[in-house]
């Protein structure tokens, strides 16, 4: 059982332990215990377990896998069974070669984590075990203490720091070759079908969505509305997303302005964010009839879109768009219908029963809550109209919406996100999945969509800013999200140190991740002009060459050996000593010394004796020694300093 | 001091007076199973000096006076014809003892020099076909007159080599030769009796090769003997051989001072005699020419 191999499985269960959240507990819990198993293996220097006893247990783990996470999210069970399998082999492993198999199996498992996420802290997660696996590696082959082997291992992942970032810079940037479907992540804030009633908590998550740096600032007003989902089809329990939601839509359209940027992180969905209807002309997206954005291939890494809004033009809705946005289940929830109708013959246009509408929600006491108390009966939205009254945008934004719809005006629920939180520094907003929010759009002729959103009426605090800003439910908000250092904000520094955390993961995000053909195209031309792209080759073929003579002259260096400790120590006292220019041994130097100053002889004594006892015979030069040494020579200093 | 140095030490202190420096060397030599070269004028003490040896350790011990008509056959012995048996016996020459005194071994003629040096060297002597082992240990101390004096052949080179150190015992100071003058003249063999035996004798020279003999000391042999050979300086720069010897002769006196371990100080106090005699310095030019060079060859740290 080799000692260095615990280090593996630590990485692996630091792995499982980032992984929770995507690869769920029984995955975490497994490998834990497969840790655990280890650590007793190797505490109690056991051999190791037969092949058939680790045959059964890969047998019962996959098969743990497999239930737990299933064969449809192909990815997660890929990478779940990787690390399970080299877990195993790291108990297997006896022989040097298995050492060899581990440490470069490692070079492809460790990175796995960029499948689930790419910020800047996963990016030095995953630098910092590879440095370790690299280390290790070196260790295994050449038995060296694997400290010593980590810290040449790091200096060398530096010396390739400067060609990764040329290869960043300069390299075409060609298209992927092929592409891992990606794991789905269910942490999203957003779903396709919008059912507020059966979920007892909101589970939030405070994880980025997205990032945003508005350009037209006269344009865009705060609150932000990001629509990402339009749901058209009420069912009497969900909202469901619109058949046209990804139907692209390529009629020109008028824009003005500098419009807005944003960087969307990977979501394995392909809804993306615009604020009012917007068009966008980066490649790969499309919008549709709604004026949402979505993406044409579904991708799990980071985005970054400009997008311009624009004004609708004014269309009368056909009989068949019509009957789409007014269709409900009208035998459930008859108690909310008889109040609709009732304020439908109180108002003659539809801003009048908004009115009447908003007036009924501030009198009776409604409250914003994030843990509801989830509906049981069948019609949902009477019982929470007029037993719970008490409820998250989606409860609000499904009830006004459907109530709406039952006198006849058509409607529909968008869902996307509601705020972000400003950086100032750096000018942009950040957009997070807690700040998921639902809303209506309801249709009059004349006017076309107009967006409400009734979750303003009951907590008006609500469009300030982000959900984290928001004073009365931020208890509740906290208790909701957990561990993270959100929660923690009331404490001082801790609220700093989560902006300035998020300042470099975007900065990161930013200039690394996103660092696209268009943006090299546009760097490079910046910086060597028109004929960049061609100029940039022939920078780049310079670059590397130089690079190339450089490792190679590196290398041809001679090799410098350090001077052991003792030996500069004595230097630097023969050299403060009036003998400096003489010849003389070490034994010769102390003896002269000793004579001039005798009442430092014992110490002189005692330098001579370390100096000669590691210099001669081998032994080695203690930290203690050399403290002692450096006062004798500061004290010897001082004495010639005064002879002089 | 090595414990069981001092006593020899001590003894031969009793019989040669203030010469402790070439008291040392000469143990130095014999603990590195080296031969032992005396230059010096009649009657400085080199006789005393190398019976003494033998006496203090314990040893058989044989003196030659050479003289210009000695053979090699008078050293090494021959085979004589036994009347009674009919048939040749080998009769073993001086040179089968353990301490073997070769006085004045530059008057002998060159062909019973080398006869001796072959033996010191092969540590065994074939007469007629038939070789025969000397005993162990084999030491053997050979005085020499300086050259000038009349009737000397001198050493060539190559044997010069052959010897481990060459000590030269000048005059006596003062008080040293008052106490000579006035005291001792009884018998040395009444006085000296053995301190070691030859176990000890045996298990000190195993012990020797044991010294620690670390980076920086073998360093700064290699700058000693690289500045004979590229100084220019001398027209017979050290060999080898000398090399070896010096680093021996260090490790041999590191034990001497009850040391586990050489220092560069050991290598300076043993490579003028081990080295003045194979650069062909004669004994007065020694101490001047050996301490410019130890003066120029930085001592490595």
């Amino acid at each position: 059982m080799n000692t260095k191999l615990m280090t593996v499985t630590v990485i692996y269960f630091f792995m499982s332990m980032l992984l929770i959240s995507e690869l769920g507990i029984p995955f975490t819990t497994l490998i834990g215990s497969l840790a655990i198993w280890h650590l007793f293996l190797w505490k109690y220097k056991t051999t190791s377990p037969s092949n058939t006893a680790l045959n059964v247990l890969a047998v019962i783990g996959m098969v743990i896998l497999l239930l737990s996470i299933g064969v449809d999210n192909s990815v997660s069970l890929f990478v779940s069974l990787m690390v399970l399998a080299c877990q195993l082999k790291v108990i297997q492993a006896q022989s040097q070669r298995q050492f060899q198999q581990i440490t470069t199996l490692n070079f492809f498992t460790i990175p796995c984590l960029f499948l689930f996420s790419q910020s800047l802290y996963t990016t030095l997660i995953v630098l910092c075990s590879l440095g370790i696996n690299l280390g290790l590696m070196i260790a295994l082959s050449h038995r060296q203490p694997l400290l010593y082997a980590s810290k040449d291992a790091f200096k060398k992942l530096i010396l390739i720091l400067p060609i990764s970032a040329l290869l960043v810079i300069f390299l075409p940037k060609l298209p992927a070759f092929w592409q891992l479907p990606g794991p789905s992540l269910a942490k999203t804030g957003l779903s396709e079908d919008v059912n507020p009633f059966n979920i007892a908590q909101l589970s939030q998550s405070d994880e980025l969505a997205f990032r945003a740096i508005i350009d037209d600032e006269q344009r865009f007003n705060s609150p932000f509305y990001w629509r990402a989902i339009i749901h058209d089809k009420y069912d009497g329990a969900s909202w469901l997303k619109s058949n046209q939601q990804n139907i692209p839509l390529r009629t020109n359209v008028n824009v003005s302005g500098a419009g807005y940027r944003v960087i969307a992180e990977s979501s394995n969905q392909p809804w993306l964010f615009s604020l009012g209807t917007s068009v966008s002309y980066t490649g790969g997206v499309s919008r549709n009839q709604f004026g949402t954005l979505f993406r044409s291939n579904s991708m799990s890494n980071n985005f970054e879109y400009q997008a311009f809004s624009y004004q609708q033009n004014l269309i009368e809705l056909t009989r068949w768009e019509y009957r789409k946005n007014t269709q409900f289940p009208n035998q459930l929830n008859k108690r909310a219908q008889t109040l609709a109708r009732q304020w439908d013959t109180q108002s003659s246009t539809t801003a009048e029963f908004i009115k009447l509408m908003k007036q009924y929600f501030i009198s009776n006491n409604y409250r914003y809550t994030l843990t509801p108390a989830a509906m049981t009966n069948e019609s949902t939205i009477d019982e929470f109209l007029f037993e719970q009254k008490a409820g998250f945008c989606g409860h609000y934004a499904s009830s006004v919406a459907m109530m709406m719809r039952s006198v006849g005006i058509p409607t529909r629920l968008v869902s996307g996100y509601l705020g972000g939180e400003y950086s100032v520094k750096n000018n942009y907003y950040s957009v997070y999945q807690y700040d998921a929010h639902a809303w209506v759009e309801y249709y009059t002729p004349g006017q076309g969509w107009q967006a409400i959103d009734p979750t303003a009426w009951v907590s008006p605090e609500r469009l300030l800013g982000s959900l984290s800003q928001h004073s009365s439910l931020s208890a509740e908000f906290q208790a909701n999200l957990g561990i993270s250092l959100v929660a923690f904000t009331g404490i001082p520094g801790v609220q700093w140190l989560r902006l300035k955390l998020e300042e470099y993961d975007y900065q990161w995000t930013r200039w690394v991740l996103n660092f696209d053909e268009s943006k090299q195209r546009s760097f490079l031309e910046k910086v060597f002009g028109k004929s960049g792209r061609s100029l940039s080759g022939v920078v780049a073929i310079i670059f590397v060459t130089f690079i190339l003579i450089a490792v190679y002259w590196y290398m041809q260096r001679p090799s410098k050996v350090n001077k052991p400790t003792a030996v500069v120590l004595f230097e630097r006292l023969s050299k403060i000593s009036k003998y400096s220019n003489l010849n003389m041994s070490p034994y010769q130097l102390i003896e002269a010394l000793k004579h001039s100053y005798p009442e430092q002889e014992v110490e002189l004594e005692q330098f001579y004796q370390d100096f000669s006892s590691f210099r001669y015979q081998g032994k080695s030069f203690s930290k203690t020694q050399r403290i002692s040494a450096l006062k004798l020579i500061k004290s010897i200093k001082r004495k010639t300093k005064r002879d002089l | 001091m090595n414990q069981f140095v001092t006593p020899i030490l001590g003894a031969l202190s009793h019989i040669i007076y203030g010469k402790d420096e070439q008291i040392k060397h000469a143990v130095c030599s014999l603990l590195c199973k080296g031969h032992l070269l005396i230059e010096d004028l009649p009657g400085m003490g080199k006789t005393t000096l190398s019976h003494g040896l033998a006496n203090v350790l314990g040893l058989s011990y044989q003196r030659v006076q050479f003289t210009s008509d000695l053979l090699p056959a008078d050293i090494t012995g021959s085979a004589i014809f036994n009347t009674s048996e009919h048939s040749f016996t080998f009769h073993p020459g001086p040179i089968f003892s353990q301490v073997m005194l070769a006085d004045e071994i530059n008057r002998a003629s060159p062909k019973t020099q080398s006869a001796l040096l072959e033996a010191m060297e092969e540590r065994q002597v074939t007469v007629d076909g038939e070789s025969h082992a000397l005993p162990s240990p084999f030491f053997v101390i050979a005085t020499q007159n300086p050259l000038h004096q009349s009737g000397t052949h001198p050493l060539p080179e190559s044997q010069l080599d052959r010897f481990f150190m060459r000590i030269s015992l000048g005059y006596p100071n003062e008080d040293a030769e008052k106490k000579l003058i006035l005291g001792i003249k009884d018998s040395i063999d009444t006085q000296l009796h053995q301190v070691i035996s030859e176990e000890q004798l045996t298990h000190l020279q195993l012990q020797v090769t044991c010294v620690k003999l670390a980076e920086p000391v073998v360093e700064y042999i290699l700058a000693l003997v690289r500045f004979t050979r590229e100084s220019g300086l001398f027209a017979d720069p050290l060999s080898p051989r000398a090399s070896i010897a010096l680093g021996a002769a260090t490790k041999a006196w590191a034990l001497m001072q009850g040391r586990e371990y050489a220092t560069p100080d050991d290598v300076q106090a043993v490579f003028g005699p081990v080295a003045a005699h194979r650069l062909n310095l004669s004994c007065n030019e020694q101490e001047k020419v050996i301490s410019s060079i130890i003066e120029q060859v930085l001592v490595p740290v």
